[in-house]
């Protein structure tokens, strides 16, 4: 199923006006976002890219509630009460070194009061839907990165929020392994149909995920221009039409080239 | 395999018991000051079951376990608090960074003055010492821990109290243990040196009593004792150490 935002779903997932966030600290003020506007619809996949340092990771901690913005507002619309409105999954994956993988992949659920044979049963299916069956009593020192990256994933699965923040979840990792897991999120997006802010600095990436990509400014950020990926699914690289790929990605690349430029001098 | 990692281990103890034996008897060394490994064995058996050396062997150990678990609970709390409240480290830190390095014993008189001449008196010294060691390795694993697990546990819904359990406890608890470790190091040389300055029991107070009496073997059984203490504690806070931190990979 396509999850193309229709009519009658008018009112937007995520609407984010006119937020500003400046970090303070001994050696100054640094203004991290400036005038974000935001709308991410409804089961959206959607995609933010930008030069780095543009307050990106800002931008997903303030959807995520771990900040508080200075200025404008940020409504996430809510269904049941019942289950979390956001949950994240970090780049450096966020999960617990002193737990197991079933305990890392419950831990939502148990911050939730979810009783301990029930939550064990999540976890567990979404440790099957993630391949790593077999390592649930596994700590993650004995995981390679990209299983590592599987628990976080399967915990933000399994806690079942509204809508995904994923912070560059596979920026970590080595290109094979991430357009393995980048498929393997797909699926679970697919079963889900979730709302999806996935912040990454790989063009590519954004392109084989979003159904539309916001382009950062340089510092201070806000959403410069918003990108339509108007390709079908599934969008391997025997799919997908190379021309039109290079279009999108050259239009994409274009808006971008200038912050990056802007956000290099701004840092030397 | 195991067979022979203990022979490997106790070969040299025994060789070494043995040339002791053998140079006492010889008079080679002063039986007076170094006597043989088989006169202290029958000291020890004397003591031991005839004596008083288990009443004293009762009373160190009692003071050791009273103040090492209350040294190591209230460091824990302490450390965990200092660790994650900067509040709670602006008042506390400043004690703790005073009486850190300070050598304990030195405080023994003021704990005497403050309880008297008493078991709470030197069980509290005890205890200090056990406490700044723990509290502050506690308040350094805190610290240590890094950000991002932090932000993980609140954004997975985590309340203060799921904080501390899930993840200030657990991420310092590596630190805790060698806190415990450090702590128990320094907490039984003092309970010893204490025992030998200012009670009238005790296995360190056998060993300063022994000396004075002149009643040698009676020092070594007592030493002996006190090693079997060490061990056990040394080796048993490594053994719990490990068990409570089965994701420390080898």
């Amino acid at each position: 199923m396509m999850p193309e935002p229709t009519a009658d779903r008018t009112e937007p997932r995520i609407s984010v006006s006119d937020v500003s966030k400046t970090y303070r600290s001994r050696s100054g003020a640094v203004r991290a976002l400036s005038d974000v506007q935001l709308r991410v619809e409804d089961r959206e996949f959607f995609c933010i890219v930008g030069p780095s340092g543009c307050g990106k990771s800002t931008l997903l901690r303030l959807l995520g509630g771990l900040l508080d913005s200075d200025e404008g507002t940020i409504e996430i619309r809510t269904g049941d009460a019942d289950r979390p409105t956001t949950n994240m999954v970090f780049q450096e994956y966020g999960i617990f070194p002193w737990k197991s993988v079933i305990d890392n992949v419950a831990f939502g659920l148990k911050m939730q009061g979810v009783p301990r044979e029930e939550r064990y049963e999540t976890a567990r299916r979404y440790i099957g839907k993630v391949d790593l069956d077999g390592f649930e009593e596994s700590y993650p020192h004995q995981l390679s990165g990209g299983m590592k990256q599987r628990v976080g994933i399967a915990r933000a699965f399994a806690n079942d929020p509204e809508v995904f923040l994923m912070d560059e979840p596979f920026g970590a990792l080595d290109a094979q392994t991430k357009g393995f897991l980048v498929e393997e999120l797909l699926e679970l997006w697919n079963e889900s149909t979730k709302t999806v802010v996935y912040v990454t600095h790989d063009i590519e990436e954004a392109i084989r995920l979003g159904d539309r990509i916001g382009v950062m400014s340089a510092r201070p950020g806000r959403i410069k221009e918003v990108i339509d990926v108007d390709l079908e699914r599934p969008r391997g690289r025997t799919e997908i039409p190379l021309e039109r790929l290079d279009r999108l990605e050259e239009r994409i690349w274009s808006s971008l080239s200038g912050e990056v430029e802007r956000s290099m001098h701004g840092q030397s | 395999m195991y067979v022979r990692r203990l022979l490997l281990n106790v070969a040299p103890i025994v060789s070494g018991l043995l040339l002791w034996e053998l140079l006492a008897r010889l008079a080679l060394i002063t039986p007076q000051f170094f006597p043989p490994p088989t006169v202290v064995l029958d000291a020890a058996y004397t003591e031991i079951v005839h004596g008083e050396m288990l009443y004293h062997f009762g009373v160190s150990l009692r003071r050791i376990i009273l103040a090492f678990a209350i040294g190591a609970s209230t460091g824990v709390v302490a450390g965990l608090l200092m660790g994650w409240s900067r509040q709670v480290r602006l008042v506390l830190n400043p004690y703790v960074g005073l009486l850190y390095p300070v050598p304990k014993i030195t405080l023994l008189p003021i704990s005497f003055a403050l309880f008297g001449v008493t078991e709470t008196a030197r069980v509290v010294t005890m205890s200090l010492a056990v406490f700044l060691l723990v509290s502050v390795s506690t308040m350094g694993g805190v610290r240590a821990i890094d950000d991002v697990y932090i932000d993980a546990a609140i954004d997975n819904g985590a309340g203060t109290i799921d904080l501390y359990r899930e993840v200030l406890l657990p991420g310092a608890l590596s630190q805790t243990v060698s806190g415990l470790s450090l702590g128990f190091g320094i907490g039984f040389i003092l309970i010893v040196v204490i025992e030998m300055v200012a009670a009238d029991a005790g296995l360190g107070y056998v060993i300063w009593n022994s000396w004075q009496l002149f009643t040698i073997p009676r020092l070594y059984v007592a030493l002996m004792l006190i090693n079997v203490i060490g061990i056990v504690f040394v080796y048993g806070i490594e053994a719990a150490g490990d068990y409570l931190t089965p994701w420390e990979g080898q």
